[in-house]
């Protein structure tokens, strides 16, 4: 009956007991933090960097939480990793500084990296103490990650790595970056060739630069790499599979609560100051942030049957984005007050902050537009 | 349960594909209905698939019903499956024997004693060989059982074709009267449950049609389809009816004895509003072909703007919604509204 469409699905995932017990279990802590003073809930709280915070969580087993125990895991599932995600951020707790490892990093090296790479990163990450940062983007590669130029050179016992990255977040604060890079001439296939480094930062000919962001805030880096060299042993996976090894990461990359519940203090404090006037504008944001958690557990759901939902995973984020920005609309449109959103109170304060982010929400881990190539090549457009 | 809800859908499937041409769609419209597929599905009893096994039924849940209700809308069925089976759940509720023949619903509350006062609006009305009424009393409903044979209707459409007659009665004499414990917000959300179905079942079916439609329309030698613009619109329009099908499959899991609170509202409004861009990127894509009356996308894209419409709009589900949320979000504790959006179950 209907076409193409039929293989893209969100079937219900159901939330184990054991899952909620852990949700409440996080909340816990989490109110006990906020209420020490040990921070003050914020917007796209997952762009901000606290290494104390990444400890603690780490202590108490909620990073790198589905990696095998002998790696400092916890072995427990996606939909239990789904729920501690969402609780850190709807919280708006300060989770930059893992983030990326715990999500991808940590993920990758579990996947394609050695036993003794395992066994060196893995149980630091999973504790809160080791950072890694993602070097793909390049001045002149950002959405055609294939035109990469940074190469990766075979010397006596390793690889020298030449090139430059750019928007490089946490670059100057994270200990390590996996690299992406051109190892063989480019051929027919734009994407043969490529390979993946675990670069140390520290490393002699690594020159990290700021690049401060609309909001003056230091994020994002370029990075040199000048003859940067990388032991054979820091080679993550195959020579030559770079790009497969990326597109296995993408599902985890892109479906995260982090594509919808970026500005959910915002809708939290709106909600506390909401009078019946605003009920509709509630209901309508409601409407949305129920729809993606549904959709987003699905794909965690999917990705521990085996499967790999790409695809699904580029719409939460496109679907997502998209209420991410639209709903600071609906926040402005609905100011019934003279004040409006220059209160000085804490609706002000997240809606700033969301403002302020929100350009990036629909560029950082593939842009609209190219989620929207990925959607249509699934349904037979291209 | 599960395999029970496919085998139904299956079946539903086979007869409308056999007799649910373009032809008897069309035939149906400005306020008919086919009879012949309504006996097709009285045969198979799908119309009772929410009733005990005793009564005939397949002791479906409504939610699990869904899968059904949906198919009918791919074929843009003029038929009032809905209405039907909503109708005889609150029939079998109150006690109250099952009727032969086409059963329709009263969609507003009427003044039920003896005799039934009052309007409502009753979709497919005129072709209805009973008509189920109801009143709201506390926390249940008082549910009556006409018959129309004897009452006027002023004839209407909704912007699909369908015969949506306002039923306006004094006294009007009930063959049964019995209560249900049900409540009139519950029969609404069902309600809006069943459309939100029906809105996903046309939205699919819109959207093949301009898939297909962008693959094979050649213009500056290339199909649409080889166009950014078009697939990026496509794509837009395909996510929304994605979210809309998993906000709607979601609250059929979660409604098992009644509609969720959350999740029907939700549901509803974000399939209203999934259906109003799928609506309109369709026609888009579509061009000056897909306005025509001969084309079929009009039979899925009137049927989005009339039930995007019926059993609360957006703004009415928005409204109710958000009154929820504001006061869980206002008892003093920061983490209320969360709490309440991650209870058990929706998690
Ligand atoms: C806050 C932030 C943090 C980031 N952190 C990292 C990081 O840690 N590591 C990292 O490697 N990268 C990072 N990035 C970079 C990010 O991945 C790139 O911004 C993104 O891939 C887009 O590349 P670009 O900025 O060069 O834009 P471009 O690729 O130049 O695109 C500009 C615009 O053109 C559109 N466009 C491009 N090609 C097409 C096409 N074929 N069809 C239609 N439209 C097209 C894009 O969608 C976009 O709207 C970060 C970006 C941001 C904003």
């Amino acid at each position: 009956m209907t076409s193409a469409p039929e293989a893209i699905r969100f079937p219900y995932v159901e939330v184990p007991e054991s899952a909620q017990a852990l949700r409440r279990e996080v909340r816990t802590f989490l109110a006990e933090e906020r209420a020490s003073g040990s921070f003050e809930p914020a917007c796209d709280c997952w762009a901000d960097f606290s290494e104390a915070m990444s400890k603690k969580l780490g202590a108490r087993g909620w990073l790198g939480m589905t990696w095998p125990k002998v790696h400092g895991g916890q072995e427990r599932s996606l939909i239990e990793r789904w729920v501690v995600t969402e609780e850190l951020l709807a919280a708006g707790a300060p989770v930059g500084a893992h983030w990326i490892a715990d999500r991808q990093s940590g993920p990758q090296i579990l996947r394609y990296g050695t036993d003794e790479q395992r066994r060196f990163f893995l149980p630091q990450i999973a504790r809160g103490e080791c950072y890694f940062a993602i070097g793909m983007s390049e001045p002149g590669a950002g959405s055609d990650l294939s035109s990469a130029r940074t190469v990766g050179e075979k010397v006596e016992g390793g690889w020298k790595i030449t090139g430059q990255k750019v928007w490089t977040t946490w670059a100057h604060r994270a200990h390590y970056a996996i690299t992406f890079c051109r190892t063989s001439p480019q051929e027919k296939d734009r994407h043969a060739g490529f390979s993946q480094f675990i670069v140390d930062l520290k490393a002699p000919g690594v020159t990290i630069r700021p690049i401060v962001n609309l909001s003056g805030e230091h994020h994002f880096n370029e990075i040199y790499l000048d003859g940067v060299f990388v032991p054979d042993s820091r080679v993550l996976g195959e020579i030559g599979g770079g790009w497969q090894q990326l597109m296995s990461e993408l599902a985890l990359e892109r479906s995260g609560p982090e594509r919808f519940l970026s500005p959910y203090p915002l809708l939290n404090a709106f909600a506390e100051s909401a009078t019946p006037d605003n009920d509709a504008a509630l209901g309508s944001m409601l409407a949305e942030v129920f729809t993606l958690r549904q959709m987003s557990r699905s794909v965690a759901g999917q990705l521990m049957t085996g499967r790999l939902p790409n695809v699904e995973a580029a719409l939460v984020k496109d679907v997502g984005n998209a209420y991410e920005q639209r709903m600071q609309d609906i926040v402005r449109e609905a100011q019934t007050s003279a004040a409006g959103l220059q209160a000085g109170d804490a609706l002000q304060r997240h809606f700033e902050c969301a403002v302020m982010r929100s350009p990036s929400f629909t560029l950082r881990g593939g842009t609209s537009e190219v989620l929207r190539g990925v959607v249509a090549r699934a349904l037979g457009l291209r | 349960m599960s395999d029970l809800k496919e085998i139904l859908a299956d079946e539903a499937g086979r007869i409308l594909g056999n007799l649910c041409t373009p032809e008897a769609v069309n035939a149906a419209g400005g306020g008919g209905f086919s009879s012949a597929l309504w006996s097709a599905v009285e045969s198979s009893a799908l119309h009772h698939a929410c009733l005990g096994e005793a009564d005939g039924g397949a002791g479906l849940g409504l939610g699990d019903a869904l899968p059904m209700v949906r198919r009918f809308a791919n074929f843009a069925a003029p038929v009032p499956i809905a209405d039907a089976l909503l109708g005889s759940i609150l029939l079998q509720r109150a006690g109250l024997a099952l009727p032969q023949g086409l059963l329709a619903l009263a969609h507003a509350p009427l003044t039920l004693s003896s005799s039934a006062t009052g309007r409502s609006r009753v979709p497919y009305g005129r072709h209805a060989a009973r008509i189920v009424l109801w009143q709201k009393e506390g926390d249940s409903l008082r549910v009556a059982l006409l018959d129309p044979a004897d009452q006027t209707f002023t004839r209407g459409l909704n912007l699909a074709g369908e015969a949506i007659d306002m039923l306006e009665m004094t006294g009007a004499p009930l063959l049964a009267v019995g209560q249900a414990t049900m409540s009139a917000d519950d029969l609404l959300a069902w309600g809006a449950l069943l459309r939100a179905a029906q809105l996903v079942g046309v939205m699919e079916q819109a959207l093949a049609l301009a898939v297909e439609h962008a693959n094979t329309r050649v213009q500056f030698g290339r199909s649409l389809s080889a166009f950014q613009a078009v697939q990026h619109s496509l794509v837009v329009a395909f996510g929304e009816c994605a979210a809309a099908t998993a906000a709607m499959e979601t609250a059929a899991a979660l409604s098992v004895e009644r509609p969720h609170a959350l999740a029907v509202p939700a549901a509803k409004i974000r399939a209203g509003k999934a259906a109003t861009v799928v609506a309109r990127t369709a026609h888009q894509v579509l061009g000056a072909m897909g306005y025509t009356h001969e084309h079929a996308l009009h039979q899925y894209t009137r049927r989005i703007w009339s039930w995007r419409d019926e059993f609360g709009a957006e703004a009415e589900w928005s409204r109710k919604l958000g009154a929820q949320a504001r006061q869980h979000a206002q008892t003093g504790n920061p983490d209320g509204l969360w709490d309440w959006i991650t209870v058990k179950g929706i998690a």
